[in-house]
This record gives structure tokens, sequence and C-alpha cells, in this order.
């Protein structure tokens, strides 16, 4: 019975997401679908991290950044196609990561959270001032549309299927990596560091491993968003990025497998929602950010789960009444 | 050359001093790390200008901005900060960044967007002491800075409130059972760090400009100050602040003044790796 509920929700949602980018009524808002599909790309990363592992990082846009420009530039300098430029960007912000997590392996708190925005801010100034290669404060035009197996994702609605493919790949590798042996190693890392190291965790092992795996799911995103918009700057890396990518995980519900993505689509359509309260839009974003964590600290996840439990609840009393 | 770039980054180190003052109080009595920070300068330079706009004259303008600044501070935390928990690092964290961005953006809808000019209290004719040539208004910032140093120096090891506040900041929970009002410790916190940061800020504004994202860089670098000096003492966050300033003023000079932030956030980078704990830090903490 179950089961068999389960199944007819997930077919009418996976119809619905197919549907979605031809339900909407203009390309803006497949834009803004397209967004908010990046977004939860980089929430999940930044959630094995912070969620799982209990390593904050304030610096995740520096790995969007490295992935958007390693695809960004290979793609214009020298001509490469979408399917080297994806690996190759995954790679590099791979290398990124492991570069962050060498003296991040010493630190804790707040000490940790600087350290991040010290490098998300190191990236961002180099890709800013490193004219020569990097093009400045202008940035990297004419990003050509990513082409595989002879089909061209140049329009908007069919970039949403490419996005909605990795999102489902990576939620369903974040999925098998947090239920694995390693998985569990990463959460007694963020109970308890020493009690964890007790029980022969390699601390610094599984920490280097969070931190990788975050930056590619970084550089994954990275990749994605420049062969989407086809231009990036560094404008768009800035340290409110990170911010917004931290924001995302936490409103969503840290720690949990749903709750980065939902927070990812939460936060990316409420400014759209909001414009047109015109000018005030910003204020009340911030506000409702900190109202979310005055009265859901949890995140909105833990909520809903206990709004759908309500109703399960109630609803099965009513049964066992009518029998 | 190298004496004209020294003065200017103990300059820009005694403001960073300041800021890294303000944040290091805030961490050590509330355990938040306070992004909004940047925004309370911002702002104080603001309500500089309004009531400079009134034709209130400047050396009334300076203390009254500060001191409504100050009040501002207290508010948030009675209001606000107050009503969430103390024991999570990450909800406290998005509630100064949600408070951050409404400050910021409110900033623009009352002050516009655009930069606005700072009227200086100080004359723009530099002196010459020892055959450099310095600008009377980075004498003044440092001086002012030091003096301020004194006064909370004294502040803290002199007065009941001071010892109260260190005590309850050290441990809450032991100095509640001596009876201290940790609460109030707490709000009192709140009101002298944003103190703090608004003298930053009107010092700050006439050497740039004044506009709603001021703050947002120099309040990262009064972080970084914090951590070189071990994110504690009064002395360290000063000496921090001076060492930042001065060695990314040196090292733009000898590089490039594009990579002057670089340079701030490569010595932070540098000194997390070899002492996790910052420069004048004496133990490591570790909670078993």
């Amino acid at each position: 019975m179950k089961n068999k509920k389960n199944f007819i929700s997930l077919m009418i949602f996976s119809v619905l997401l197919i549907l979605l980018p031809f339900i909407v009524p203009n390309n803006y808002y497949v834009q803004i679908i397209n967004m908010s599909g990046i977004y939860a790309i980089l929430a999940m990363g930044f959630n094995i991290l912070a969620g799982y592992t209990g390593q904050i990082s304030l610096g995740q846009a520096a790995f969007f950044a490295i992935g958007a420009y390693t695809s960004a530039l290979m793609n214009t300098v020298f001509g490469l196609p979408f399917y080297i430029t994806f690996p190759v960007s995954m790679i590099v912000s791979g290398v990124f990561g492991l570069i962050l997590a060498i003296p991040a392996l010493k630190v804790k708190g707040k000490y940790l959270v600087l350290l991040t925005i010290g490098f998300g801010e190191i990236v961002r100034l180099v890709l800013l001032n490193w004219k020569k290669v990097t093009g400045g404060a202008s940035g990297i035009l004419r990003i050509k549309a990513p082409e595989l197996f002879g089909f061209s994702f140049n329009t908007l609605q069919k970039y949403y299927f490419l996005i909605l493919i990795f999102c489902i790949i990576l939620y369903f590798y974040q999925r098998k990596l947090i239920n694995s042996r390693a998985g569990r190693a990463l959460i007694a890392i963020r109970e308890d560091e020493a009690a964890a190291e007790l029980v022969g965790i390699n601390l610094a092992q599984y920490k280097i491993k969070a931190f990788v795996i975050s930056a590619v799911f970084c550089g994954i995103g990275g990749c994605l968003y420049a062969h989407m918009v086809k231009y990036v700057s560094p404008d768009t890396f800035r340290y409110d990025e990170s911010v917004m990518i931290l924001s995302m995980a936490v409103i969503g519900g840290l720690g949990t497998l749903n709750g980065p993505i939902l927070g990812a689509i939460f936060l990316t359509i409420l400014p759209e929602i909001l414009r047109q309260v015109g000018d005030y839009r910003l204020v009340i974003y911030g506000i409702m950010l900190i109202l979310v964590i005055m009265f859901y600290p949890g995140g909105l996840i833990s909520s809903i789960n206990k709004l759908i439990m309500r109703i399960e609840d109630s609803t099965g009393r009513r049964k066992r009444g009518a029998v | 050359m190298l004496g004209q770039q020294l003065a200017n980054g103990l300059t820009m180190g005694s403001i960073y001093a300041l800021i890294a003052i303000g944040v290091s109080m805030i961490y050590k009595s509330l355990g938040m790390l306070n992004v909004a920070h940047g925004d309370t300068i911002m702002l104080s330079a603001f309500i500089a200008l309004t009531l400079f706009d009134l034709k209130i004259p400047l050396f009334i303008v300076l203390p009254l901005s500060i001191v409504i600044t100050g009040f501002f501070g207290l508010f948030l935390e009675r209001f606000i900060y107050r009503r969430l928990q103390y024991d999570s690092f990450t909800n406290l964290l998005i509630a100064t960044i949600g408070m951050s961005i409404v400050l910021r953006n409110s900033s623009i809808l009352i002050w516009g967007a655009e930069p606005r000019l700072f009227p200086s209290v100080f004359s723009t004719t530099p002196i010459e002491i020892a055959g450099l040539k310095i600008l009377p208004q980075n004498i003044g910032i440092i001086m002012i800075s030091l003096l301020l140093v004194a006064v909370l120096q004294m502040f803290f090891y002199r007065t009941m409130t001071g010892k109260q506040m260190r005590a309850a900041a050290t441990d809450a929970e032991a100095a509640a059972m001596m009876g201290i009002n940790v609460n109030r410790t707490r709000f009192l916190t709140f009101g002298i760090s944003a103190a703090l940061g608004a003298v930053a800020g009107v010092l700050l504004a006439p050497m740039s400009y004044a506009s709603s994202n001021m703050g947002a860089m120099v309040v990262l670098k009064g972080f970084a100050a914090a951590i070189l000096g071990g994110f504690g003492s009064i002395s360290g966050a000063v000496v921090g602040g001076l060492l930042l300033g001065s060695i990314e003023a040196v090292g733009a000079g000898f590089i490039s003044s594009a990579y002057r932030d670089v340079i701030a956030f490569l010595i932070l980078f540098i000194v997390l790796y070899f002492k996790p704990t910052g420069l004048l830090a004496k133990r490591i903490e570790q909670k078993l």
C-alpha cells in the first residue's frame, strides 16, 4: 500500500519535473529554474562539507568561480567542447579543494570560516587582476553552448534537462556517500572529532575527502553556469555568493539530504517573487532570512517533515476512528 | 617612499584594530561571528552625513553618530539576537548575514547607491616630520585609535562593569553563578562593539567615500587582524591590526597596489597554517 502510494507520487513528481520548463510562461522563468538547479548543486556540495562533516566554509564561491573560469577559458581560448571542459573543471576545482584542505585541516570554527573567506577573496581578486588570462573585470565572453552526441543544448529549455540530469546524479551520489562507511565517518567527525579519532577514523583523510568532493560539486555547478550564461566575470563570484550558498543549505536544513535543494529553490525564487515590492526586495529578503532562522532553527525541511507527519497522523487516526 | 607607505599602513592598521576589537568582543562573549559589523561601520558614516546635512557642526556630529550607532547595537541585541539560540554557530552566522543584507539595502533605500563625499576634520596640507610628508589625518586617526584603545583597556581592567564583562565572556555559566547578569554584559558588549565600529566608520569615510558597501572589505580585514592577534585580547587586536595594515601597505608598494587585498588574505592564510591560533595566542583551545 505504502509502496504503491510512493510510486504514484514519484511518477507525478517526475512528470512535473519534465513538464516544468514548458509550463512556465517565458524564458525568463526557465532561466530562474535553471539557476535554482545550479544552486542546488552548489548547496549539496556545501552540505557534504558543512552539514555532514561540520566544516563550515564561506569560500564556496571560489570553487564555483574556478569551475566556471576553467570551462570558459578552455572553451574560448582552445575551443574545447563541453565533454572535455566538464571533467577538466571537475579536476581543477577538486585540486583547489585539496589546496584549501591542507591549511583547513589545522583549524576549526571561526578560524576555518575566516580561512575560507580569505581563500574566496584571494581567488576573486586574482581573477579580477590577472587581466592577461582572465580578462579582468570585463570577464570572458562568448562561451559556447554545450553539445553532446551531436545534440546541442542551445536553448534554456534544453539546458534545463542537462542541469536536471546532473542534479539527479549528484543527489543520488551524495545519498549513497552519506549512507556509506565514509558518510558515517564524516558524521562522526561532525559530532565529535576527538571521539571519531579515538574509534580509528582518519580525520585528515576524511576531511580532505569532504573538501575535495564539495569543491568538485561547485566546479560542476560552475561549468554548467558558464556554459549556460555564456559569460563569466569576477563580480558573480563575490563573498556574497558564498554567503548565499551557506544560507541556502541552512535555511533548507543543514545536514539533511533534501533540505539544501529546497533551500536553493526557495532562496532563488524568493527574490523574484519579491520583485513586485521593487526596491524593498532585498530588505525583505534579509528580514525573511532572519525570521526563518529565528522560528525554524532546524531549517524549512524539518518543519515540512513535521507537517507531513501531523497530516499522516490525523488521517491515520480518522481512518482508525472510522473502522 | 617606504616611510610614506608605512604611515598609510599604520593609519589603516589602527582602523583595522578598532574593528578587530569590536568583532572579537562579540565573538568572545556571544560565540558569534558578526558579519554585520561592516554595516555598522557604514551606518555611522551615513548617520554622520545626515546630521551634517542638518547644518550641525562636525565636532558634534561625529560623537553623536557614534552614540546613536552604539544605541542601535544595543537595540539589535535586545530585540533580535537575544531571541536566537546562542548555541548554534551557523544559525547566529545566518542571522548576522540577514542583518547585513537588511542594513546594506536599507542604506541604499535611504541614502542612495551613489558614494558620497565625507567631510574631514583634519586639514589636507601635509606636515613634514623627519623628511616624511605625513597627512594630519593619518596622525589624527592613529592618535584617536590609540587613545580609544587605552580607554577600553582601562574600562575592562579597572571598572567593575568591565571586569564583569570579561568574566562573562570567559565563562558565562560560572559568571552567572557569581551573580553577574550575563544578559546585561552581552547587551553592553553589543553596544560597545557597535560604537567602536562607528568610530572606525567616521574615521574611514573621509579617506574614501561613504557608500553602502564601504564596510564590506574592511570588516574582513578586521577579522583577519583579530585572527593575527589571537582573537581575544585588546593588545592582540591592536598588534594584529597595525601589523596587517603595514604589511599590506608595504607589500602593495613592492608588488602592485591591485594586489593589496590579496596580500592581506595571504598573510591570514600563512598565519593560520603555521600558527592556527594567531600570533599572540598562548595556548590551543581543545575541548574533550
